[in-house]
């Protein structure tokens, strides 16, 4: 009698059950397909939220570094256009290191040629060569043919062009051997060129390279930023 | 009339995407993944699984968008792509089959050694400016490039021929001779 009743009102039971489950957000049955089902539904969901953590993580880095991009804009006056970098280009694929970044921003944001490429603690990391409408082609600091007017901050404030080295450093040449200059010092725009302005970091002095029975000196300058992990990135207005 | 446009769209559209993923995801790849080239072996692929007229589509409409994005003279992606295309095809034609993994792997090969000097050929014409430095086949970087580029191409297609191979009968990871 007990097993017909059982028997009886399962469906009903079953169908209040689920319901007050529902109410409490637990799964309501006990039956193999409906706890695979469960399963199956709450590992989608958890896929489904692992994508969004990483997405919500990503996002909070951008946040960030559009924060610390606009700090730094609004310390210093600067002028600036926020850009995404939506490709690295290696104009010339024999050149192994010279690569460039495409941008999203063109010259219907304001942008031209020679103007300078910062990240998001200040540092400049290129310079913009090319543009088009709604992207733009900048040189990293570090590739061959991008050349800045740099200076640096020593003594008697050695101005020169500083131009990347293998694409892993930078190289200032052609500096007069009376300058003295030491290993760590800051090196900063001069702003002697058009579009750059005055005194955005470009690296440090990391070695000097001085022949007495030569006329010029050249040093070695490390980049203060890394430029493999570049994903926003401003250019300063002049 | 009406499938063969949705099919020429659909070629279209991937074609577009496969370019958007080879400029936006696999540039931002380190080296050497960042010499991994999708649009050749798509190509190859599309020699096997759809045709000549729909490979050769998908080749220049790839190249195509990426003369679009990119920022090198215009026509230098379109023309190394079809151009090697063309040559991939004349070996299929003439030489080898569609079927064994010893020919796909040859074809990639050509493909992709055959885009690589094409596309980099025509940098150096259309270069007016000379930035480019020491001619690239004296430059130990565009080997260098080259042969990661054919060590990840061959890899990727050995490993997607045979996943093919293991669900369809007309491919055959060993020699066919052509009859």
């Amino acid at each position: 009698m007990e097993n017909y009743l059982s028997v009886a009102i399962r469906p009903l039971g079953r169908s209040l059950h689920r319901l007050g489950s529902w109410f409490q957000g637990q799964p309501s049955d006990s039956s193999a397909e409906e706890l695979a089902a469960a399963l199956s539904r709450t590992q989608e969901q958890l896929a489904r939220a692992t994508v969004d953590q990483a997405q919500l993580q990503l996002l909070l880095e951008e946040n960030a570094k559009l924060h610390q991009q606009l700090d730094f804009l609004n310390n210093n006056h600067y002028r600036a256009v926020s850009a995404n970098i939506v490709s690295r280009q290696n104009l010339f694929d024999a050149v192994e290191n010279a690569q460039d970044i495409i941008l999203d921003k063109g010259s219907n944001d304001g942008l031209h040629p020679g103007l300078g490429v910062i990240n998001e603690s200040g540092v400049i990391i290129g310079k913009i060569v090319e543009v088009k409408d709604n992207s733009a082609r900048a040189c990293l600091t570090t590739s061959a043919d991008c050349q800045l007017a740099a200076a640096i901050i020593n003594g008697s404030r050695t101005i020169g062009l500083s131009e990347g080295e293998l694409g892993l450093t930078i190289k200032m040449n052609y500096i007069p051997q009376m300058e003295k200059i030491a290993p760590e010092d800051i090196v900063i725009t001069s702003g002697l060129g058009d579009s750059i302005p005055r005194g955005l970091v470009i690296g440090r002095v990391s070695q000097v390279n001085n022949q007495s029975n030569e006329i010029w000196q050249d040093v070695t300058i490390e980049p203060v930023a890394s430029l493999h992990d570049l994903t926003v990135v401003s250019v300063v207005l002049p | 009339m009406s499938k063969k446009i949705a099919n020429i769209v659909f070629l279209l559209i991937t074609a577009g995407f496969l370019a958007l993923v080879q400029f936006s995801l696999i540039s931002a790849l380190p080296w050497p993944w960042s010499n991994f080239n999708l649009a050749v072996i798509f190509y190859i692929f599309a020699f096997l699984a759809l045709g000549r007229d729909q490979a050769w589509l998908l080749a220049a409409t790839a190249g195509w968008f990426l003369d679009v994005w990119s920022f090198q003279p215009f026509g230098v992606s379109l023309l190394s792509l079809t151009l090697s295309a063309l040559i991939v095809y004349l070996v299929l034609e003439n030489f080898l089959t569609n079927r064994s993994l010893y020919s796909f792997l040859l074809l990639t090969a050509i493909g992709l050694f055959a885009e690589t000097v094409l596309y980099n050929t025509f940098l150096t014409i259309f270069d007016w400016s000379g930035t480019a430095g020491k001619f690239f086949l004296f430059n130990s970087a565009f080997w260098e490039s080259l042969g990661w580029s054919l060590l990840l191409g061959l890899l990727v297609v050995g490993l997607f021929f045979n996943l093919l191979a293991s669900a369809s009968h007309r491919l055959k990871p060993f020699f066919l001779k052509r009859l």
